[in-house]
């Protein structure tokens, strides 16, 4: 070989390595300093990100109010754990009358509706009755009995919940509805279509780790606009890996998002309507839909559907990519659609 | 083939390995040793923190008091007077954006980073 081909390929290296250097410090567009505000709703953190250059701050600043506004009003309709709230009302009265509610309210019973018909029943809105017995938000969570879960298994079934024009009824004593694996998502895309209208091009609603992203011009994975670290399952403060996308939603459901461990076990709150138990095979479930109300019902529905029908239902949903996590000989595996993996990096594979 | 690569070329290939881990070492460690962790309660903010420091801060909430403590680059809500203790149990956080809320105290602890390039936001 020539010492001339040497130096080319020295030069080639350079060539190659100069872009890896300089990927730090350009290849992220400098959105300038974006205007961020957290806050608490539906019994988690909200977090709103402006990132449009040249924004007027005040005017930002009170349009994010406005959405602040608009996911507690999601939040004051659709809550379990008000008893002043539409759906707080409609399961005190389980069993005694029907409810009135808003059309938007009842729009949402439907979607929940459908999505147990989806899912076969593997996802239930009117899981609540076992909720209230395994008490994930309450002070000291422990494994309910046999019989205390026995005697709620026959409350759980969505066929039950009756919608007559504006009216919900729940037939039986001690039934509920639970909204709350898509409510989340609901209020993002609500937020998020306050922000477009108010002519916001660049922006992130994120409330307790699912997120709605707009960016104008993008669109999901295609796009490398924001980056989206996941969280790692099991060892706190450290991340899985990261992917990048453009306008559409995330949305992670975990086994460890509530959950305690009572000799030795691990009891998440995904129950299986059908054991009152939480819902084994997998670990989490990360989705990127086109919307965030999908985005979270969907990543609940995949988990309580285990990984084999999940990841048909995954495949078979337009427009869905993600990846499924379980645990396989005390490690870590991972089940990927072909678009998210492709996109995919690993945490400590890059950079 | 060896003796055919010329000084320069080594001086080249090396400054160009050079530049690779300077830019890994700059994103990875420099970027999150800058990070701040603000602490708000009730939308005040009470306490700034450096996460590359250790600290062990007490925060009045408007629940009761809360311990967050601040080591090894990374943050947490180690102790709370809440009903729940979901603050706690959501254990430590590193990047920046990130925010552990305690509800019942109005309480979030959020990093800041130094460099704030880029769009990022977590899931999970």
């Amino acid at each position: 070989m020539h010492p001339t081909d040497n130096r080319s390929m020295s030069v080639i290296f350079l060539l190659f390595s100069l872009p890896a250097f300089l990927l730090f410090f350009s290849c992220e567009k400098d959105p300038g300093t974006p205007i961020v505000r957290q806050g608490t709703a539906m019994n988690t953190y909200v977090g709103v990100s402006i990132y449009d250059a040249g924004t007027d701050r005040g005017i930002a600043n009170a349009w994010i109010d406005s959405a602040f506004a608009e996911i507690k009003r999601v939040e004051g309709m659709a809550t379990d754990y008000s008893d002043t709230s539409q759906v707080g009302r409609i399961n005190a009265l389980a069993g005694l009358d029907s409810v009135q509610a808003s059309p938007e309210l009842i729009a949402l019973v439907r979607l929940g509706l459908h999505y147990g018909k989806m899912s076969n029943g593997a996802f239930d809105i009117a899981i609540k009755p076992l909720v209230k017995v395994w008490d994930f938000l309450g002070a000291t969570p422990h494994v309910p009995s046999k019989a205390e879960i026995q005697a709620k298994l026959p409350l759980i079934d969505d066929h039950l919940v009756s919608i007559a024009g504006d009216k919900v009824y729940l037939p039986r004593r001690g039934m509920g509805i639970d909204l709350g694996a898509y409510g989340k998502g609901y209020a993002i895309d609500r937020a998020v279509q306050l922000l477009r209208r108010a002519g916001y091009k660049e922006l992130i609603v994120d409330i307790g780790g699912k997120l709605g992203i707009y960016w104008e011009g993008t669109r999901m994975l295609d796009s490398t606009a924001a980056d989206v670290s996941i969280r790692h399952p099991r060892r706190s403060g450290e991340y899985l890996g990261s992917f990048r996308m453009g306008t559409g939603a995330v949305s992670t459901s975990g086994d460890y998002e509530r959950f305690f461990i009572e000799n030795g076990i691990r009891y998440h709150h995904l129950l299986d309507p059908a054991t009152g138990f939480p819902m084994r095979g997998i670990v989490s479930v990360t989705l990127v839909t086109p919307e965030a109300t999908w985005a979270d019902a969907l990543s609940t529905i995949v988990f309580l559907l285990g990984r084999e029908k999940g990841m048909e239902l995954i495949k078979k949903s337009p427009g869905v990519d993600g990846m499924i996590v379980y645990e396989s000989a005390d490690t870590l595996a991972l089940d990927f659609t072909p678009g998210f993996r492709r996109r995919f990096v690993m945490a400590g594979s890059h950079d | 083939m060896r003796q055919y690569i010329t000084t320069a070329d080594k001086i080249l290939m090396v400054v160009s390995a050079c530049l690779i881990v300077a830019s890994y070492v700059f994103a990875n460690v420099v970027a999150v040793q800058g990070s701040v962790v603000v602490i708000q309660v009730d939308g005040v903010t009470v306490h700034k923190a450096l996460l590359s420091e250790t600290h062990r801060i007490t925060v009045k909430g408007v629940h009761g008091e809360l311990i967050v403590e601040t080591r090894e680059l990374k943050v947490a809500i180690t102790q709370a007077d809440c009903p729940n203790h979901i603050c706690v149990k959501t254990g430590w956080r590193s990047r920046s954006g990130e925010v552990i809320v305690c509800v019942p105290n109005k309480a979030l602890v959020r990093i800041i980073a130094a460099d704030q390039k880029g769009v990022r936001a977590t899931t999970g």
